[in-house]
């Protein structure tokens, strides 16, 4: 701090680019960075290091994916463990920037430790110009679930630069075998890099120059510089996660430099507060780009945390500043980086408004809900705020406007983030025992107009599954709804696949060992396929009509009716609907061809990018890309019409705001959707009719009848009553 | 050949039954604000409605007699 390692100055972008040409002159490809929110990975909400951008699950557990060798990228990452100490320690985030440096080695391509080290070493003491001897290794051993190998961490003037594991074993029923491909994880916090030139106070100071420059003139805040930088000194020791009385620490350091724990609070929180907000805006900038809502489920719940984190702040110093404009200057300030962060400011400024207003309705709610708790004499303790928060979105510090003596617990957003931290559940279902079964050969890709068939019964199951030799029935999977039909005389109710067995539910028994005649309902197959392409086709257009930030969310399809989820953040008013509706049957209209290809999971995520994870993730290394023309390409493996005009139409027919920030849209096609219109004309005609009126006049003329109606019986009431 | 004109013909006349998309669209909301008036599911507005017109001229005839 004040004397840093190096005389070279380099700012948080300017790193990047010394380090990127440093690894490209070295034979590395400089890749962009993946998404923050890590839709390629059913365990994970947000990326939270650099080699999670290459890792999937398959069916055959981790593998790795590595679009070029060796590679380097500039990997930003959410990561909300640490919230509390955000803005105080100097060196915490929730956003930051990892570099990675990546080599896959077989002995022939890649390169392995020594090249590592050697590279590392040469990076920080010739572009970054550190003296040799302030650079230090430490060597120590990595483990990994089913792997490990060494690592290597590396310091200067004690602080951690990098850490680079080397993941060379793997370790099967404590069988433990050298991997054929090694893997080099190397991470590099870009913030530190950016710091350690500069020796400012904080990290923050370098990471968040601009956006500090422009808060500092919009609050016309004044600090005390000198009494800061001494505390800056000490600041790293109030790390939450390794102090377990942050009151001791804190009274300590004031303690230390001569003034008391509440004026140490006064002269800092200040600052502390606008490095949490250039933090928080720049997790949301991210997030938000890359097409997450705040929200209080999933990993949107960490996203309203801080952001409510940030507005608190505002709100409490009563600053006159607009979080939009701060997300907008981090992506100027990251522009030759990220250039995408500009192109979605209005997506942010729309979410963050809408927020911001919520965020003020819960504090109109807040006195009421905290005045009736207190006028019942309950105790506002720790389990009471967490759930004031949990369901009402009351932050502590909204209580504690109310409740002056009210104490928050320092760790509160580590408690809160803990209940719904990091890890997506999946669920797994009792499956039913299908062992020592063949796999059944699932032919229905290959050919999907045949619908009439014949095969061998296999097996039957608990006298209500009958397994086939093979077989052309979809079985229920991408939210669509299985075929139904006929094996001999046995209707099909439900198709369901249990690992490579297709299993048809049947009314009935059937020989084991007997040819059979199958049929697929042809007209329950057509309306299932044309409410797979509709779904595709209502996404596009909600896309279109309600900004990037529309993901898929959930859906199912019926040969009854269809439902698609959607992520947004608000209910959808009638003319959204309609203009969705409208761009659909646009779409429809315009008769684009519908094209199938197979693609290894790195070409297709190349080729088209992350938005092919609508539908979640898929466990193959093979993905089946459905394409609508140029406009659409989901990994999927639903039924699909081959060009969008064989859907007929599209008719929404209710949409509904299910959870806090989704939206259902349920819907019908084709013959289904004329089907329920004229049943409602009917309805209509029935009515006009009876009312002797014409049809545009029937709610007027109900309206009049009803009144009428309500009348005659006060009348009548009146004249009982005499 | 043949079996393309035929879908061309197909997907025009979906078309065609597009056009009128519209103006079914028009009737359902007519049905829906009629419905929504009594407070009654779409499907159960005819029967409301004669129920109140039979009643009506129960009441009528109560209330004359």
């Amino acid at each position: 701090m004040g004397d840093p390692p190096t005389n070279k100055r380099f700012d948080y972008v300017q790193s990047w680019k010394v380090i990127e040409d440093f690894f490209k002159k070295h034979g590395h490809t400089s890749i962009r960075r993946y998404p923050v929110v890590c839709r390629w990975r059913p365990d994970l909400f947000f990326t939270i290091a650099s080699i999670i951008d290459f890792q999937r699950l398959g069916k055959n557990g981790v593998s790795f994916q590595f679009p070029a060798n060796p590679l380097i990228v500039p990997q930003f990452c959410l990561r909300f463990n640490d919230i509390p100490n955000v803005g105080i320690t100097g060196k915490h985030y929730t956003c930051f920037c990892m570099i990675g440096q990546h080599s896959l080695y077989d002995g022939k391509q890649g390169y392995w430790k020594d090249r590592c080290v050697e590279l590392d070493f040469r990076l920080l003491s010739r572009p970054f110009g550190i003296k040799p001897e302030e650079i230090i290794f430490v060597e120590d051993l990595w483990v990994g679930p089913g792997a490990f190998g060494p690592s290597l961490e590396y310091f200067v003037r004690g602080l951690e630069i990098g850490n680079a594991v080397f993941t060379e074993f793997k370790s099967i029923n404590s069988n433990v075998k050298t991997m054929e491909e090694k893997v080099i994880d190397m991470g590099a916090g870009l913030e530190r890099f950016a710091w350690i030139t500069q020796g400012t106070p904080t990290s923050y100071d370098v990471i968040f120059e601009p956006i500090l420059r422009y808060l500092k003139k919009q609050t016309g805040i004044k600090y005390d510089v000198e009494f800061f930088l001494r505390y800056s000194r000490l600041a790293g020791t109030l790390n939450m996660d390794e102090v377990k009385n942050i009151k001791r620490v804190k009274a300590g350091i004031a303690n230390n430099l001569g003034v008391t724990t509440e004026l140490l609070d006064k002269k800092i929180k200040i600052l502390e507060a606008m490095y949490a907000i250039s933090d928080h805006t720049m997790a949301l900038t991210f997030a938000i780009t890359d097409g997450l809502l705040p929200s209080n489920v999933g990993g949107g719940y960490n996203l309203r945390i801080i952001l409510r984190r940030a507005l608190g702040f505002i709100d409490d110093f009563r600053w006159n500043i607009d979080l939009t404009d701060i997300c907008e200057l981090h992506a100027r300030h990251l522009r030759l980086m990220c250039p995408e962060l500009s192109e979605h400011l209005d997506d942010i400024q729309k979410i963050l408004d809408i927020e911001k207003r919520r965020f003020h309705e819960t504090k109109l709610r807040t006195e009421r809900i905290v005045k009736s708790i207190v006028d019942r004499g309950e105790e506002i303790n720790e389990e009471k705020l967490i759930k004031l928060y949990d369901s009402e979105g009351i932050t502590p510090g909204l209580v504690q406007d109310y409740v002056p003596d009210l104490k928050i617990p320092d760790d509160f957003y580590v408690k809160v983030t803990e209940r719904h931290m990091g890890e997506k559940k999946i669920l797994i279902e009792e499956p039913i025992d299908v062992s020592g079964l063949p796999p059944t050969e699932y032919l229905l890709y290959d050919n999907p107009k045949i619908t009439e068939f014949k095969a061998k019964v296999l097996k039957m199951i608990d006298d209500k599954y009958v397994v086939l030799d093979k077989t052309y029935f979809y079985a229920e999977g991408g939210g669509q709804k299985s075929d139904v039909g006929f094996i001999g005389d046995a209707p099909v109710s439900d198709v369901q696949k249990v690992g490579d067995v297709v299993l048809h539910r049947i009314i009935g028994k059937l020989e084991e060992g007997k040819i059979v005649d199958c049929k697929i309902n042809e007209y329950k197959r057509d309306i299932l396929r044309k409410h797979h392409t509709g779904a595709h086709i209502i996404n596009v257009a909600a896309r279109q009509v309600l900004g990037n930030h529309v993901w898929q969310h959930g859906a199912e399809k019926s040969s009854e009716k269809a439902r698609l989820d959607i992520t947004h953040y608000e209910t959808l008013i009638d003319e959204q609907t309609e203009k969705i509706e409208e761009k659909g049957n646009e779409i429809i209209r315009k008769n684009i061809p519908v094209k199938i290809e197979y693609l290894l999971r790195p070409e297709a995520e190349k080729k088209y990018g992350f938005r092919i994870y609508q539908g979640g993730v898929v466990p193959e290394d093979k993905l089946r890309i459905v394409s609508i023309g140029n406009i659409d390409h989901e990994a999927c493996g639903g039924i699909h019409c081959e060009k969008t005009g064989d859907v007929g139409s599209i008719l929404i027919l209710k949409t509904k705001r299910i959870q806090d920030g989704i939206v259902r849209i349920e819907f019908t096609v084709g013959p289904l959707a004329l089907k329920y219109l004229r049943e409602k004309e009917n309805l209509l005609k029935e009515t006009a009719n009876l009312l002797k009126v014409k049809e545009e006049k029937v709610p007027e003329a109900v309206k009049d009848l009803f009144e009428r109606w309500k009348q005659k019986r006060k009348e009548l009431r009146k004249l009982r009553k005499k | 050949m043949e079996t393309k004109e035929k879908r061309v013909k197909e997907v025009e006349e979906e078309m065609t039954s597009n056009q009128g998309l519209k103006e079914l669209k028009k009737k359902e909301k007519l049905l829906s604000q009629a419905a929504e008036i009594v407070g009654v599911q779409e499907k159960d507005l005819p029967r409301v409605v004669k129920r109140f017109l039979d009643e009506i001229k129960e009441m009528d005839k109560k209330l004359k007699s």
